[in-house]
């Protein structure tokens, strides 16, 4: 049985659409089989609630009279970027200059709870622009666009981050307790939508997705793409692969799905809900969907040396990782997750009633994700013949 | 003794807390001394025969009064027992300030963070993916209250 995009979107506007969440998919398919599935089931919705950098806030404001072309703007206390006159970008990462633990991600945040936020620039020194300093206030009812851009809105796979060091050590992924005494993962595993197209059957350039509430776009691959990971027999890469980057305007997002964060050593950190539908158009897709915990490994890193290359403590399964104690070494390590499981779960649910309440359409991708990328490195040219 | 191998003791503690065999807990405590022992040198008395590490927070001590200290200590707890019991011998009052962690779960994502950092167990996520805090299992070692990307963790005195 085939199915397109377009026959579902039809099934939507009518009412008929059979939708599931990722969870339910996977019970049903257990059950009753691939075909069963594929006849009956039209789209599962998937969705992550994880940590991300990498993002930016793209945001518009009026004309100022005398004109201005903003130069050293502070948003909050925030510093953003230039782009045009009165164009700015803001880092999700970047901290406010009175409080590390304040930053652009949590001004996201502000931003999409009404809060009024202050804006103080200088201008540049040109003839048409002749504004030479602007101090307000404004929230996101005054601003021409404010749009968030995720460059890597939605990672595939993720690590396991132990420390077999003798010192604690805080890193991007949390707290590492040494001599193996805890470990961290980043994942949203079996609700993870590019887990359950593992080789973005159904999701490419131009296909919509759910950001925190507001519709956006796929862009395209995102940061750190790396396509060529190594994969389990069940198609999943053991590490991070597959990145998307997806963009969304944040007039219909609600704070509760965009949250500003603070990781100690790593600083201002977005978390952010992403869901995506995947139809099913036949029997393949639907047996990609059936994958749960067991069949989805991922590979432990000793973060105790500071390197690129580090080394590894061989692999393990997210349902071993579920149960809080994974075997590293040999010794049994306390492990957690950094990233929201209830979250995805309920952002799965939305998906899925937007789509049963005709307020979420599918849309056909114009064109594939480009898995021919190699992931390069960045090296020093000192020492090169010029 | 000199100053100096106090510290080194108190740096030895943090590994132990690091390896979290005999977790350490830390307690706070309003000493009320009558003037006849405002002499007795308590931090050193705790740290070299209880090994345990003593912060004080606030010292209101007046000649020929009754003086007033609020203390943090910080050690293994069947040694706190001990010392508050000898503190007790030397006829100064002990007032125990309960001290508890406080998750305020308006704005728990329920991410997970803290609970790769409780050692003592006291934190799990539930069937549903939601935060669990067993409140008897906490040391109160407050790993949790930086851990949290949310600010979700604060302590209560
Ligand atoms: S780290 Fe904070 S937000 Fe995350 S589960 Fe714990 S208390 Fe909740
Ligand atoms: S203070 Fe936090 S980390 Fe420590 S035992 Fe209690 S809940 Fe666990």
């Amino acid at each position: 049985m085939q199915r397109t995009i377009e026959e579902i979107n039809d099934k939507i506007k009518n009412e008929r659409a059979q939708v599931l969440t990722a969870s339910e998919a996977k019970e049903v398919i257990k059950e009753k089989g691939s075909k069963y599935f594929t006849d009956n089931i039209d789209i599962v919705t998937c969705a992550s609630f994880e940590m991300n950098t990498n993002a930016l806030l793209y945001l518009s404001f009026g004309q100022t009279d005398p004109l201005i072309y903003f130069m050293d703007p502070y948003i909050n206390n925030v510093p953003a970027y230039v782009l045009g006159p009165t164009d700015l970008a803001l880092s999700c990462v970047l901290s406010s200059r009175d409080n590390l633990e304040y930053g652009g991600a949590h001004i996201i945040e502000d931003l999409i709870l009404g809060k009024d936020i202050h804006l103080k620039t200088n201008g540049r020194n040109f003839e048409v622009y002749p504004n030479k300093e602007f101090d307000t206030w404004f929230n996101i009812k005054n601003l021409n666009c404010a749009r968030l851009v995720l460059n890597q809105a939605i990672n595939q796979n993720n690590i396991v981050a132990a420390n077999s060091g003798a010192n604690d050590i805080n890193s991007n992924m949390g707290t590492l307790i040494g001599k193996l005494e805890n470990s961290t993962f980043n994942s949203s595993s079996f609700l993870n939508p590019l887990i359950n197209d593992p080789y973005c059957k159904t999701i490419g350039v131009g296909s919509s997705v759910w950001v925190a509430g507001g519709h956006g776009i796929v862009l395209g691959y995102g940061s750190n793409h790396n396509p060529n990971q190594h994969r389990n027999k069940h198609s999943i890469p053991i590490g991070p692969s597959i990145t998307l980057s997806a963009f969304a305007d944040t007039d219909q997002m609600k704070s509760k799905w965009v949250r500003g964060g603070y990781l100690k050593s790593f600083g201002v950190v977005l978390y952010v809900g992403i869901g995506i539908p995947i139809p099913v158009l036949n029997e393949e897709i639907a047996e990609a969907l059936s994958i749960t915990d067991e069949n989805i490994h991922t590979t432990i890193v000793d973060f105790s040396i500071p390197r690129r290359t580090k080394p590894i403590f061989g692999q393990c399964t997210y349902s071993e990782l579920r149960t809080s104690t994974v075997l590293i070494n040999e010794k049994p390590t306390l492990t957690a997750p950094l990233s929201s499981m209830a979250y995805a779960i309920e952002i799965c649910k939305i998906l899925k009633d937007e789509i049963i309440n005709k307020d979420f359409f599918l849309t056909k991708s114009i064109m594939p994700i480009d898995m021919n990328v190699e992931l390069k490195k960045l090296d020093s040219r000192l020492g090169e013949l010029v | 003794m000199s100053k100096k191998k106090d510290k080194n003791k108190t740096l030895e503690t943090s590994e132990l807390v690091v390896s979290g065999l005999n977790t350490r807990t830390r307690k706070r405590v309003i000493l009320s001394f009558p003037p006849s022992v405002l002499q007795t040198p308590i931090t050193y008395i705790l740290a070299k025969e209880y090994d345990i590490a003593s912060n004080i927070l606030r010292a209101e001590i007046a000649p020929e009064e009754t003086g007033k200290l609020v203390i943090e200590m910080d050690g293994l707890p069947d040694k706190l027992e001990e010392a508050i019991k000898r503190i007790k011998e030397h006829g100064i009052e002990v007032t125990e300030i309960a001290r508890k962690v406080i998750f305020n779960m308006d704005k728990c994502t329920h991410c997970g963070v803290c609970v790769s950092v409780c050692l003592a167990g006291a934190l799990k996520l539930d069937e549903e993916y939601h935060l669990q805090f067993i409140e008897p299992k906490c040391t109160v070692c407050e790993m949790c209250v930086p851990a949290c990307p949310f600010n979700v963790v604060n302590i209560d005195i």
